[in-house]
């Protein structure tokens, strides 16, 4: 029935009006004194350098894919073994053994990338390659991209 | 706490698709401690565990079973169908590794992600649950694109791999949204339920959701005006990639789509309405392409638009005859592309150019190859003695016997176009190559495979009988042995 989702509905509007409260309040009454400091990309508190698009090693790609394949299994794996426990044994057996065919799949994927050196963060030749240019002193002088950022400010 | 419940399962219905899973493992693992010079031991292994995962297949040809909780369905169309990819599947094992060694493709990845896909394509052709088709699909097509970008250095393959991932993916979005809105209108996902529909509201909701799981169906078996892609990949793809997805593909999807329209086609009739402008479509557009393509594997690319739009004439006639048809059609299919698509792969060892030129005077070169070559181009074009006459023959057939004489026309008329540039091809073998070249010696398995899909051919073209016995039992089974959905929430609703 529509009528069921009524609170739903309102919950919407209500969060919609908080939000557009508390921003439009802030840009309403708020002192705007911007500064460089302000208008530049928060990045821990460090003095962004430089663009964030960069070319990255394809290692980062690769440890992604391993994280989600085994973030996966154990969030398969968890509720797994809390409900195992409440089963009759002949339904145990066939659900341990429908889990382990599972982990069998993922067991056989982990042993190609580790085979394959997808494991090694530090492969000899691409690290030579890979090695980042060295870093700018500290003290130089901080180019562009911070100085462009403040025209934009108001 | 509702306890779990153990579901009843026929485990001889999921043994073949578990047999090529864990043959898949075993090759996976073999790659890894193999030298990359040795890839005899992987084939072997493949071909053991095709051969037993036949021998399970072929045991469960007259069942009749619903398992799993009906998400899996072992009948004879699945049966055949799964019979044809593991043929395949075997040949393409059969004659790859020549390949891939004289292009220096060497990535022993490719048998197991070829074996893989095998069993995505054998999910999609036993289960009338849209979810498992769906798993099935992608197991089957992420292999694919993998496999056509398997030559990484060519700007080629990329681009193959590249336009077919992306109009991949999109496909599969069309048919995941249609499946969606079909989970909507009915409130469940197995196709069965879709005759069962009475419900007058839920007739928008359908329509939408046929006309999307049509679309994504129509690009996996690349109907006009979703073929786009066809041509590119096909070229694109290294030759034993090619040669495996125009034939596994190509069953699987039409697979879906005979299951699909046994259950749509008396529910809506706007779904035969858009089968009858696809098969006419592909079958004008496919073949007028083929006839001024310069390169052999554009050309056969083209052919299999064409092939596609043949089949689709026997869905629209929606018959015993048609259904079938197209199950004979299917299994002849597969041997005359995979064969095909195998002796171009011969071109590797003159530098992989499969132009029209190129191929030339094959005869000059391999006596074997050329007369494969053009016994399987007869059989392309639908010339008597070969299976490809028998399959044009049930479905012509089975669109008159549906009064649909204007497809039973076209499909005869552009058969003659067709022929027109399979035999161009077929002649050429045999004229004075351009340049003069050494004799080739056909390795071993290559002309074994070549022997396999020429016999098959013949054989399946002098007696015909025995497959087509078979596929009418199972045509007849889908159409009218259909067992009825058990009885959910969805209609419990109603």
């Amino acid at each position: 029935m529509p009528s069921d989702y009524l609170p739903l509905l309102i919950l919407f509007v209500i969060a919609a009006v908080i939000a557009a409260v508390m921003v439009g309040g802030s840009w309403l009454l708020g002192p705007k004194r911007p500064s460089l400091a302000k208008g530049s990309p928060y990045e821990c508190g460090i003095t962004p350098v430089g663009s964030a698009r960069e070319r990255f090693p394809i290692h980062f790609y690769l440890t992604a894919m391993l994280f989600i394949i085994f973030d996966v299994e154990i969030a398969f794996l968890y509720p797994f073994f809390v409900a195992v426990r409440e089963m009759p044994p002949d339904t145990r057996l066939f659900a341990v053994g429908v889990v382990g065919v599972f982990t069998l799949l993922l067991l056989v994927s982990f042993l190609y990338e580790w085979k394959k050196g997808a494991l090694d963060w530090e492969d000899p030749v691409e690290h030579r390659r890979l090695k980042p240019e060295p870093a700018p002193a500290l003290n130089a002088p901080q180019p562009e991209p911070v100085a462009a950022l403040s025209g934009e400010n108001r | 706490m509702e306890a779990f419940v153990k579901p009843e399962i026929e485990w001889s219905a999921l043994a073949p698709m578990g047999v090529v899973v864990a043959t898949a493992l075993l090759t996976l693992i073999l790659e890894l401690f193999l030298p990359p010079t040795r890839r005899t031991p992987m084939i072997a292994v493949g071909l053991l565990g095709l051969a037993i995962a036949a021998y399970f297949q072929t045991a469960l040809w007259q069942s009749f079973v619903l398992t799993f909780g009906e998400m899996l369905i072992a009948d004879s169309l699945g049966a055949v169908l799964s019979l044809a990819v593991l043929g395949a599947t075997a040949l393409t094992l059969l004659f790859s590794e020549d390949y891939l060694q004289a292009r220096g493709l060497r990535y022993g990845e490719f048998y197991p992600l070829v074996l893989f896909a095998s069993a995505g394509a054998l999910a999609m052709l036993t289960t009338t649950n849209l979810m498992v088709m769906f798993i099935g699909l992608e197991m089957l097509s992420l292999a694919l694109y993998v496999l056509s970008g398997l030559s990484r250095t060519e700007a080629r393959s990329e681009e193959s791999a590249l336009k077919y991932f992306l109009l991949g993916a999109f496909a599969s979005a069309f048919l995941l949204y249609g499946m969606a809105l079909m989970y909507g209108a009915l409130g469940t996902v197995d196709i069965r339920d879709v005759a069962f529909s009475t419900d007058e509201a839920s007739v928008a909701l359908l329509t939408a959701s046929a006309i999307l799981i049509l679309i994504g169906l129509a690009f996996k078996a690349s109907l006009v005006p979703f073929h786009l892609w066809t041509p590119d990949v096909y070229q694109g793809a290294p030759t034993v990639a090619t040669a495996y997805m125009s034939a596994v593909a190509k069953v699987a999807a039409f697979g879906v789509l005979i299951r699909l329209t046994v259950s749509v086609a008396p529910a809506l009739e706007l779904w035969g309405a858009l089968l009858w402008q696809l098969s006419i479509l592909s079958m004008v557009v496919g073949n007028a392409a083929a006839l001024v393509q310069r390169d052999a594997k554009r050309m056969l690319a083209y052919s299999s638009v064409a092939h596609a739009g043949y089949l689709t004439v026997g869905l629209v006639s929606a018959n015993t005859t048609g259904v079938a048809g197209m199950i004979y059609y299917l299994v002849a299919y597969s041997l005359m592309t995979v064969g095909a698509f195998a002796v171009l792969s011969l071109m590797a060892r003159a530098g992989d150019a499969t132009t029209v030129d190129a191929l030339q005077g094959l005869y000059r070169r391999s006596p074997l190859a050329a007369h494969a070559m053009a016994i399987l181009l007869l059989s392309l074009a639908g010339i008597p003695p070969t299976a490809g006459f028998w399959g044009k023959w049930y479905l012509f057939f089975a669109a008159v016997e549906a009064n649909q004489w204007l497809l039973a026309g076209v499909l005869a008329l552009t058969s003659v176009i067709g022929a027109a540039y399979y035999l161009r091809l077929a002649f050429s073998l045999y004229a004075e190559p351009r340049e003069a070249t050494p004799a080739w010696r056909v390795p071993a398995p290559v002309a074994t495979a070549l022997l396999a899909c020429v016999l098959g051919l013949i054989g399946l073209g002098v007696l015909p009988a025995r497959l087509t016995d078979a596929a009418r039992h199972a045509a007849r089974q889908v159409i009218v042995e259909q067992p009825a959905p058990t009885p959910t929430d969805a209609h419990a609703r109603k």
